[in-house]
C-alpha cells in the first residue's frame, strides 16, 4: 500500500472517528496535544486498525509515536511488514 | 482511611502491628471477639479523622437531611459499620467464610452472562464489602477476574493483610504499574479473550476520564472509562454490590446494565450505574464507604 494513500485514509477515518476537523489532522499534528487524543482513543485506534487491516498494534508500538505522521509511518511499515 | 490534601488516598489508618494483634484477636478469639475491639479502636478514628467526619456528615445531611444529635450519632454509627465491614473483610479473606451466611439477587443470570464466554465489565461500588463475593463468582465462573483498583496500603499493613489471606481468586490490576496506553491494550486484551475486569465505579483515578452526574440531588464526578471501553468492545456491562444485611450475613446484588455499542452510549451506561448505585446507597445508607467530600469540584 502506498504511503500516501494510507495517510489519507488515515486522515479521513481520525477525522470521522474523533470528530476532529481534517484540517488539523497534518503530518506533525502532535496526536495527545494537538489532536487531544487520549489512552482510551488509542485503543480505538488499535481497535480501528484491526478491523480495517488486521494487524494487532501492541503498546510498543507506540513507542516514540507523538505526531500523526509518526503514527502513518509506523502503520506503513507494520502494513508492509505484514505483505 | 485517611486522605492527605484534598484528595482521598484509600489507605487505612493503623500500622502492621495492629493489624497484627487485629488479625490474631479474629483467628484466635473469632469475629466476635473483633467485633467487640472495635469500641476500642473506633472512637479513635472519629475523634482525630476530623475531614472523614465532616464528609460523612456531609453525606448524611444530603441523604437523609438530619441535624444536630441524630446526624453525629448516624456518623459515629457509619464508622462503626465501616469498621464490622473490614472486620468482615479480613475474614472472608482468610478463609473463614463459613462463618458468615451469603444470599444473592440475579445471580443465575450473572452466571449465565459469566459462562458465555464473552468478555464482561463488572462495575462494583465502595458500598458494603465487594471482596467478599469475589471468591465466588470468580470460581464459578471458571474465568479470570481481574480488579483495577489502588494499592494504597502502607507496606507493612499489607505485608500483615497478605499473610493473612489466602491465595486471590483474583488479579489486581494496580494503575501506575504501566502506562495508561498499556494498560488500556492490557484491559482489551483481558475482554478479549473473555476475562472479567472488575472496576469500583465510584470513583476515579488521577487523570481519568469522568463525568458530571446527578447522585442524591447534587451532580458529583463519576469515572467513564468502563463505558468506553464496553461500547467499544461490545461487552456486556454489569453491576455487583455486596451488602451487609446482619451479623456475618450479606447479600450480593448483580444487575444487567444497557447494551453500549457506541461511544455515544457512555454518558448512559453512567447514568444507569448511577441509578443504580444510588438505589443501593439509599436501601444500605451506612454501607456507602468514601470518606471525602464526594460532591466537591462537580
Amino acid at each position: 500500500m502506498e504511503y500516501n494513500q494510507l495517510y489519507q485514509e488515515c486522515r479521513e477515518i481520525i477525522s470521522e472517528e474523533f470528530e476532529i476537523d481534517v484540517t488539523l489532522i497534518t503530518e506533525g499534528a502532535h496526536l495527545r496535544d494537538r489532536l487531544g487524543l487520549d489512552s482510551l482513543d488509542f485503543v480505538d485506534i488499535v481497535v480501528l486498525v484491526q478491523e480495517r487491516w488486521g494487524i494487532a498494534l501492541q503498546s510498543n508500538d507506540f513507542q516514540g509515536v507523538e505526531t500523526f505522521g509518526h503514527f502513518c509511518h509506523m502503520l506503513h511499515a507494520r502494513i508492509e511488514a505484514k505483505g | 482511611m485517611g486522605g492527605k490534601g484534598g484528595g482521598w488516598t484509600g489507605r487505612s489508618q493503623g500500622n502492621g502491628l495492629g493489624y497484627a494483634i487485629f488479625i490474631w484477636t479474629l483467628r484466635h478469639g473469632g469475629v466476635g471477639v473483633a467485633y467487640s475491639l472495635l469500641w476500642l479502636v473506633v472512637p479513635f478514628y472519629v475523634v482525630f479523622s476530623r475531614r472523614a467526619y465532616r464528609a460523612v456528615a456531609l453525606y448524611y445531611r444530603r441523604l437523609l437531611a438530619l441535624q444536630g444529635l441524630r446526624l453525629h450519632a448516624r456518623v459515629w454509627g457509619h464508622f462503626f459499620s465501616f469498621a464490622r465491614t473490614l472486620v468482615d473483610r479480613v475474614a472472608i479473606r482468610a478463609g473463614m467464610e463459613n462463618r458468615f451466611s451469603f444470599a444473592f439477587s440475579n445471580y443465575s443470570e450473572f452466571l449465565a452472562a459469566l459462562d458465555s464466554g464473552q468478555g464482561l465489565v463488572l462495575q462494583s461500588a465502595h458500598v458494603g464489602c465487594w471482596d467478599a463475593g469475589a471468591g465466588f463468582f470468580a470460581r464459578a465462573g471458571a474465568k479470570r477476574l481481574f480488579m483495577l483498583q489502588m494499592q494504597a496500603e502502607r507496606a507493612d499493613v499489607q505485608r500483615q493483610l497478605d499473610r493473612a489471606y489466602r491465595a486471590a481468586d483474583f488479579t489486581v490490576l494496580a494503575p501506575g504499574e504501566c502506562d495508561a496506553l498499556e494498560r488500556m491494550l492490557q484491559i482489551k486484551g483481558i475482554l478479549e479473550k473473555g476475562g472479567v475486569l472488575a472496576l469500583m465505579g465510584d470513583r476515579y483515578l488521577p487523570g481519568e476520564a469522568r463525568m458530571a452526574i446527578p447522585f442524591l440531588g447534587k451532580e458529583a464526578h463519576f469515572p467513564v472509562n468502563a463505558y468506553h471501553i464496553a461500547a467499544r468492545m461490545r461487552c456486556p456491562v454489569w453491576y455487583y454490590f455486596a451488602v451487609r444485611e446482619g451479623r456475618a450475613k450479606y447479600r450480593f446484588i448483580f444487575v444487567e446494565g444497557p447494551k453500549l455499542n457506541a461511544p455515544r452510549d457512555v454518558l448512559e451506561g453512567a447514568r444507569n450505574y448511577v441509578e443504580q448505585l444510588e438505589g443501593v446507597v439509599r436501601t444500605y445508607p451506612d454501607q456507602w464507604f468514601n470518606f471525602y467530600d464526594f460532591w466537591a469540584n462537580a
